[in-house]
């Protein structure tokens, strides 16, 4: 394949999935780990394309799009490294940094993207007074932007590789530095997730044995683990299953004035249409549910099911209407600060170390080291199942939980606050930090042993070792910072960059301490 | 690891030194930004909520309470309680003040607290009172008023959602005209 044919694939094949990431069901097929393997699969260096992946996911694992935060783009960042290697040339470290400088830059043009569909609020809000709903139209609208501006910076990000990549050729000091530098990225990345899932641990450990104590926690009212019934009739059933799948596309035109208000009120339709039956009122009440909602996507199913609830309330006069919206925004704060801390926070990197761990039991661990050393190259099948089996991880749990809250939320009541108590949140929370421990406690010794044997294999002085000993302690405790949120993974890893380029140029010999 | 952080009511995020307490104004309050942002980031163990309405609705309480992090305590206040609970609070105390709305915070102000510098995470965008068009986030009157009013007072703004954000200017903000 030519390099325009590959940089072309590339930016389609990234442009379909930034639609998961944003837009659409949110399964994480976007996730960098799988979207690395997939775009060098098809373009010829599908090792390299899972390591750039992989390690953009380590890095950024600490980064979550909490409430409309957008932290730097790792797909897009691993699809610039994958066609800035395949395509344009670039050495492995140097294509990853390459690719870092893009993850960087995407995050201003989503941003902007997000800002332009906020002006659509205005005309949909028109729509519905006039008595139309034209979502397909605005939903495509919305995709083909997106997908639009994803292909053109991929195409953007190969094309400035393809003029450089001669360039850079030229320079050594710039691959030497970028090869010690990528040689850290790893053991970073290890180091982030083992202290993030550390100090979960410890606050958790803190919480309970004040609680225990009792005094302090005083004022914390705490809410029983409830059971709900589900008095399941076949309509509502047949409700609850085309809710379940519009809900998947809540997050279309994300737009920073009301957040996911065009997904929500796709979502709620078929209620909506249920309760009511005059146009007047169903209109009015599609305007109320077309005001701002921002909340998890994964738990967003329970606000959904209480809306329709609330709903009926109101159209039985039970309940007035600004009070709704009130519980409505409190509710989906409360969803929030679950969600994001249990599938954002801690699903996301555990799904990772679930997918990582088939590799290693496979006997990969090449991508550890700078891996020109360690020839062992696995199967492309194996190297596809590891990216593929975090996803489906994350995946399955995803939709469990969008159901089992769907339920909640449409069968709970306000005494145990629409269904939130019916579901085992903390446990899981609980839950999802120890497994996330276990996991970074196994792939740190794992780390460790990888590291002993090599260095002691390699018949590499003392001097030698006792450097390289050096710069992994300096790496993790670079993990650190990034895990405690006092330095940004992005910065972190530039300034690793830099200051390897720069010691290269001063003559360091720092290819002979490449870890 | 907490001992290592300074003590006596400031953290380092980036190069940005926060003075603590730490005031946010945001109209989610508890939610993703707070509870996996700025607390992990700030290692805070206070959260005070100041409002009037939702300390005088249960039912909110409870949802807030119910989805606070372990380990956090949640106060639920008026503005004056509020004063009163800053200025009784311990010097090396980790407090987070969170506020509905800019009205909240002047508030505070009038009742003698003094905040150095705000944070504003979720008033920018709140649909039915503010908008965007063209790409500029546009206040209306009364935020507007608001907003000139506290920073009159000195207070410096800072205007972002997580720690990790790069803070905007206010440059993106325009009047309603």
């Amino acid at each position: 394949m030519n390099p325009f044919t590959q940089t072309v694939i590339a930016g389609l094949i990234s442009g379909i999935l930034t639609l998961d990431s944003v837009q659409v069901a949110q399964f994480l097929f976007s996730r960098p780990f799988f979207a690395g393997t997939l775009t060098g699969l098809v373009n010829g260096c599908p090792l390299e394309g899972a390591v750039f992946g992989l390690f953009f996911d380590l890095l950024y694992s600490s980064e979550i799009p909490a409430g409309g935060t957008i932290p730097p783009n790792g797909l897009a960042g691993t699809v610039a490294a994958v066609t800035a290697y395949s395509a344009a040339g670039f050495t492995e470290p140097l294509s990853f940094f390459y690719g870092l400088i893009f993850s960087w830059l995407y995050s201003p043009a989503e941003r902007k993207l997000r800002k332009i569909r906020s002006s659509w609020n205005i005309f949909f809000a028109e729509d519905i007074n006039a008595g139309r709903t034209r979502f397909g139209f605005w939903f495509i609208r919305s995709y083909v932007l997106e997908f639009l501006t994803m292909f053109v910076f991929v195409l953007t990000a190969g094309m400035t590789a393809l003029v450089f990549s001669q360039c850079f050729r030229q320079v050594a000091c710039l691959q030497d530095g970028a090869a010690f530098a990528y040689s850290v990225i790893p053991v970073t990345g290890i180091a982030v997730l083992y202290f993030r899932f550390r100090n979960y641990i410890v606050s958790g450990a803190k919480a309970s044995v004040s609680a225990s104590a009792g005094a302090e926690t005083a004022t914390e009212a705490t809410e029983e683990q409830t059971e709900i019934q589900y008095p399941a009739t076949t309509e509502d059933k047949k409700l609850l299953r085309c809710v379940f799948g519009r809900l998947f596309l809540i997050q279309s035109c994300w737009n920073y004035e009301r957040y996911q208000n065009f997904g929500f009120l796709y979502a709620v339709m078929p209620f909506l249409n249920s309760i009511y039956i005059g146009e007047e009122e169903k209109k009015k009440a599609m305007l109320r549910n077309f005001e701002s909602v921002n909340t998890n996507p994964v738990m967003a199913p329970l606000l959904a099911g209480a809306t329709a609830q609330l709903e009926k309330n109101i159209a039985s006069g039970a309940e007035k209407t600004e009070r709704c919206s009130k519980i409505k925004q409190s509710l989906s704060a409360a969803l929030a600060s679950f969600g994001d801390r249990i599938f954002w926070a801690k699903l996301r990197p555990v799904s990772l170390q679930t997918g990582l761990f088939l590799w290693i039991i496979s006997g990969f661990s090449g991508w550890l080291f700078n891996f020109h050393i360690i020839s062992y190259c696995p199967s492309h099948m194996l190297l596809i199942a590891g990216p593929l089996f975090s996803v489906i991880v994350y995946l399955m749990a995803a939709c469990f939980m969008r159901w089992k809250c769907l339920l909640a939320g449409f069968y709970g009541r306000e005494k145990n606050l629409y269904g939130l108590t019916s579901l085992p949140l903390k446990k899981m929370n609980r839950a999802m930090d120890i497994s996330g421990f276990i996991f970074s406690i196994a792939l740190v010794i794992w780390m460790f042993c990888c590291f002993f044997m090599k260095i002691r294999f390699t018949g590499d002085d003392m001097s030698v070792c006792a450097v390289k000993t050096a710069v992994i302690a300096v790496a993790v405790l670079l993990g650190r910072f990034i895990a405690s949120r006092a330095v940004g993974a992005q910065a972190a890893a530039s300034a690793v960059f830099l200051i390897a380029v720069f010691f290269s140029i001063t003559g360091f010999p720092l290819i002979s301490i490449c870890l | 690891m907490r001992s290592k952080k300074p003590v006596g009511g400031n953290c380092l995020i980036g190069c940005q030194r926060y003075m603590l307490p730490f005031f946010r104004v945001d109209d989610r309050l508890v939610h993703g930004q707070v509870v996996e942002g700025w607390v992990p980031a700030m290692d805070i163990q206070d959260i005070i909520v100041v409002s009037d309405e939702i300390a005088c609705d249960p039912l909110r309480c409870r949802l807030m309470r119910f989805a606070a992090p372990c380990g956090i305590n949640l106060n639920i206040v008026s503005p004056e309680k509020a004063a009163s609970m800053l200025a009784d609070a311990d010097k090396n105390s980790r407090i987070m003040v969170l506020m509905p709305g800019l009205s909240e915070a002047v508030a505070l102000l009038r009742a003698g607290v003094s905040i150095p510098s705000l944070n504003i995470g979720g008033i920018i965008y709140t649909a039915c009172r503010n908008h965007c068009s063209g790409g500029k986030s546009v206040l209306c009157d009364e935020d507007r008023k608001l907003l000139d009013g506290i920073c009159g007072r000195g207070v410096r703004l800072d205007l972002r959602g997580v720690p990790s954000d790069i803070p905007l200017d206010m440059s993106g903000i325009s009047d309603n005209t």
